[in-house]
């Protein structure tokens, strides 16, 4: 009887358990570490890249317009996910500042001139005098692998810096990051 | 003494989780609301049900309400922390995996709300749309792809081709009973994973990938749609040959409400509430009818199929299970004699835990409420400026809804987009106000460039303007004589006390009713939208002031209109 | 015996809490503090709210101004013949949360720092936004309301491009676990109205909220 008894307490105790599950992820989405990475990784990658290294302050001026990233993951990325990735390898690159030593200038995206010229806030921003001779753009693509109850994704992501008179690209980088989750998927 | 009150305190604590199930069902308000057309004040007032609490059993199923209510009101923009929650949740695995013991033995609502495949399918459906008229198509791909998973055919199994799910859960009994655990197995491997047949998942994730310049994406989407429903084949070939720039999605009907039917409610049921049938969508463009258009998508069907749901033979199998205790446990109880007083109680207990799994075993009835029975997608090409569609199922009686104002096309290089998608939501219930077939514009907005008469006054002050307040739009106030000498930061400051907000970051990224229907929110639905239509096409009555600064204002405007009156 | 240590005690915990009172009602009135706090610190309601907290943003506007003073002198636009011009511009806010006043208002707090700086006045002008100041201007000058008619109204007068620089900020929230985590990146730069160049852009700024 006592075993009856306790057999049932144990069943009961294990239903109210829901704390103790273990701690397997569950989602295979970017963290802010990976997104942080890989803006630190490429941005070094940049500065010590042969198309920066080999220039200076009497190199043709550049001057780059920047594009968000470019989604084709299946994995949503907010528009100002898409624009803080970019705009972080930017500025972790240092961009501007080393810019000046390299001839390299940055122009605001044509995204930003078009909201100031809606919001009205940018005097003469309606009238576009941004003259970009290069733009700087990534792609993000994923691979899935999945079963029932288990998922695995890599994402890679490409950086680019592009020539726009010619297409010819000046720079050009990859970041790899693969994650996994675990647990039923319709559940 | 002390061994009978263990067992009485644990049959007590049995009843605790009981209490803590009931979940959040749709308000009546709301749900006549939104069959009416009124998604907007729908909408605000399911935003308060949304909480932030990820283990919440209802978190998705608030959210799947409030984005379904937010896009249809032409809110997108609003709906922005909604989706991406729904779809962040979506996308995670094993969300109830430490609900699986309490909700098999107790009651399947102590589950987080997922809902059934089709309704997550719907859900990732959504998601899209809404990324969609952000014009983030490539976010919309993501989501619509998403919404493409493989599906699980018991067909095989059950030796027959559209087995109900209670075909499928008497399988799997019927295998328990030739052979213990057998039922099981079935369950969980006796399936083949097929291909999904969401036609309107195909479509949707076509129209993205054509909006981002990925021709062959696009046209395999386009054949899969068509071998899921055959009737797409012209809608298909249209989008396939890019003769169109806008893609009209059209909701239609009530779609099904889960019942709980069988021994006990145990088993879940769908049931239509709107009838199925293969009436197309009539479309004009500015008088100029674009044709008739097949259905891509029947919800009552996709509810129907087992494929497209989970599986319910748990809850049979637990209302078997419950059966049996209660009549055990009578049997142990009556055979007791008078000396043995452990059996006697554990007689009891088991009556109890008996009857608790009875009580527990009744269905989950939670659904999303709110999805449409059917959804239209018609390829179009509109021209530079705006334009009036006029929407109406073939044979209805109703007159059918009328959308104003859709915006045309724009070239890329001033943030147009290869293709704009439009939304347009019909309203079920007969009972809605004339607004749905008006077509002309009475509340002057942001989004109307033509003047319209009272549009010299804002809407707080009695007027019929409901624009943000920009220099342009004080001068015109100005030129009326009104608001003399009011700056655009004075009249904001006003709107300010009376605590109505002007952007969805105002609003911490949450809907907010629209201050022409008693809300707090300056916020327009989007052009072309039913919600659209219902705001700007109708007068509203006066605006009732809350704070003293408005009121000295307009005391102070009625007094130097009085004045003006006097000098003429 | 018992009877006396119960009077006793009794009598010394009396005697303490009659000191107490006494003590108590000898210091001064002190007035409610009306739940005033540190501008700088983090309070309770601030702690638990998704949006990027004040004391970010104090930190933030502190950080852009030293870093613009400090950078002056290695931007060659400011270090001119002429003296610059710095008008506030856009503020391109993609957080979704948190509202585009709350930058504003710390947008002032970076100008105000800077306007404290000799080095930097004696380079740079800051010059209100057109949007702004155009009608306080008409309402403070203008008598007539023939005045209004356009073309013949008083407005700020308009800025060179070849000098002027607009102060923009870009403003960025990730998010993960459905609102349990807030990454904030906030950033100012200077572009040139000109030509839409960034000249100057500060060292990005960076706060995770977890809730």
């Amino acid at each position: 009887m006592r075993a009856v008894i306790f057999m049932l307490a144990g069943l009961l105790i294990a239903a109210f358990l829901t704390g103790c599950a273990n701690a397997s992820p569950r989602t295979t989405r970017l963290t802010t570490r990976d997104l942080d990475e890989m803006a630190t990784i490429v941005a070094l990658n940049l500065r010590n890249s042969e198309w920066m290294t080999t220039r200076n302050e009497q190199s043709e001026p550049v001057i780059i317009a920047m594009e968000k990233v470019e989604n084709l993951t299946d994995d949503i990325i907010p528009r100002g996910e898409q624009w803080a990735i970019m705009t972080k390898v930017r500025t972790n690159a240092n961009m501007v500042r080393v810019g000046r030593e390299k001839a390299i200038t940055f122009v605001m995206s044509k995204d930003a001139v078009l909201g100031a010229a809606e919001r009205g806030t940018m005097e003469g921003a309606e009238e576009n005098r941004r003259n970009p001779t290069h733009e700087m753009s990534a792609t993000m693509r994923n691979a899935t692998r999945s079963v029932k109850d288990a998922r695995t994704d890599v994402y890679l992501c490409e950086f680019r810096i592009t020539a726009l008179a010619t297409g010819e690209l000046k720079w050009l980088d990859t970041f790899e990051v693969k994650r996994q989750a675990f647990g039923l998927t319709f559940d | 003494m002390h061994k009978h009150a263990s067992i009485l305190l644990l049959a007590s604590v049995c009843g605790l989780p009981m209490a803590a199930c009931q979940s959040t069902a749709l308000r009546r308000d709301v749900a006549i609301m939104a069959d009416r057309g009124e998604y907007g004040r729908a909408a605000g007032l399911l935003q308060q049900d949304v909480t932030s609490d990820m283990s919440n059993k209802d978190y998705l199923l608030t959210r799947m309400r409030l984005l379904l209510m937010a896009l249809a009101d032409g809110q997108p923009d609003a709906a922005e922390e909604t989706a991406n929650q729904l779809f962040s949740l979506l996308r995670t695995q094993g969300v109830n995996e430490d609900r699986t013991v309490a909700s098999v033995v107790f009651y399947e609502g102590v589950r987080i709300w997922k809902g059934e495949p089709f309704e997550q399918a719907l859900g990732f459906h959504y998601v899209a749309m809404q990324k969609a008229l952000r014009g983030e198509w490539d976010n919309a791909r993501a989501a619509s792809s998403s919404s493409l998973f493989l599906l699980r055919d018991f067909a095989n199994a059950v030796g027959k081709p559209e087995p109900t799910t209670l075909e499928v859960a008497e399988a799997a009994a019927k295998a328990d009973a030739s052979k213990p655990g057998q039922g099981d197995a079935l369950i969980d491997n006796g399936y083949v994973t097929s291909q999904s047949d969401f036609a309107l998942g195909y479509l949707m994730n076509a129209a993205a990938n054509i909006a981002v310049a990925r021709q062959e994406e696009a046209s395999d989407n386009l054949t899969a749609a068509v071998r899921a429903n055959a009737a797409l084949k012209d809608i298909a070939e249209t989008m396939r040959s890019g003769a169109f720039n806008t893609l009209l999605i059209i909701d239609a009907g009530r779609g099904p409400a889960k019942v709980a039917t069988g021994n006990d409610g145990a088993i879940a049921e769908w049931k239509a509430r709107t009838p199925s049938d293969d009436r197309r969508v009539q479309v004009s463009v500015n008088g100029e009818s674009a044709g008739a258009f097949p259905l891509a998508q029947d919800i009552n069907a996709m509810a129907r199929s087992h494929r497209w749901r989970n599986l319910e033979d748990v809850r049979t199998i637990k209302s078997a299970i419950g059966d049996g205790l209660i009549i055990g446990g009578g049997a142990v109880l009556l055979g007791s004699d008078s000396k043995n007083n452990d059996a006697k109680w554990v007689g009891a207990g088991l009556i109890a835990l008996g009857a608790l799994l009875k009580a527990g075993s009744v269905a989950d009835t939670r659904h999303a409420e709110l999805l449409p029975q059917r959804v239209y997608v018609v390829p179009l090409t509109l021209g530079e400026g705006s334009h009036t569609l006029r929407i109406g199922i073939e044979g209805s009686s109703r007159a059918g809804l009328t959308l104003v104002n859709v915006p045309g096309t724009k070239s890329l290089s001033e943030g147009g987009q290869r293709v704009r998608l439009v939304y347009a939501k019909l309203a079920p219930s007969e009972a809605v106000g004339t607004w749905e077939t008006a077509t002309s514009v009475a509340v002057a907005n942001d989004a109307w460039k033509e003047r319209i008469d009272g549009d010299n006054l804002p809407y707080i002050f009695g007027g019929a303007c409901v624009r943000t307040p920009t220099p342009a739009v004080l001068d015109q106030y100005h030129a009326a004589g009104h608001l003399v000498n009011m700056t655009p930061v004075d009249l904001m400051n006003l709107y300010r006390a009376e605590g109505i907000t002007f952007t969805v970051e105002e609003q911490q990224g949450r809907f907010v009713t629209h201050v022409l229907e008693g809300g707090s929110s300056m916020v327009a639905s989007k052009p072309g939208s039913s919600g659209y239509q219902r705001l700007f096409t109708q007068r509203r009555g006066r605006y009732t002031p809350r704070s003293d600064e408005l009121k000295a204002a307009i005391e102070r405007e009625n007094t130097q209109a009085q004045g003006r009156e006097g000098t003429k | 015996m018992h009877a006396r240590s119960v009077a006793f005690v009794g009598g010394v915990i009396g005697c303490s809490l009659i000191s107490l009172v006494a003590l108590t009602g000898c210091q001064p009135p002190r007035g409610d503090g009306g739940g005033r706090a540190d501008p700088a610190g983090t309070t309770r309601a601030e702690r638990n709210d998704a949006r990027v907290t004040p004391a970010s943003l104090f930190e933030h506007s502190d950080a852009v101004a030293q870093q613009l003073a400090d950078d002056f002198k290695n931007v060659p636009q400011l270090n001119s013949d002429y003296r610059a011009t710095i008008v506030f511009g856009d503020i391109k806010n993609n957080t979704g949360i948190v509202s585009t006043t709350d930058f504003e208002a710390f947008r002032t707090r970076i100008r105000q720092r800077l306007m404290q700086s000799q080095n930097v006045l004696r380079n740079v002008r800051f010059v209100e936004m057109k949007q702004r100041i155009d009608p306080l201007i008409q309402r403070e000058t203008s008598k007539n309301s023939d005045l209004l008619q356009e073309g013949n109204r008083p407005e700020r007068k308009d800025l060179n491009p070849a000098y002027t620089y607009f102060l923009n900020g870009e403003m960025y929230r990730v998010e993960r676990g459905g609102g349990a985590t807030n990454l904030y990146m906030m950033g100012y730069n200077l572009v040139s109205m000109e030509t839409g160049e960034i000249i100057w852009e500060n060292i990005p700024y960076e706060v995770k909220q977890v809730r």
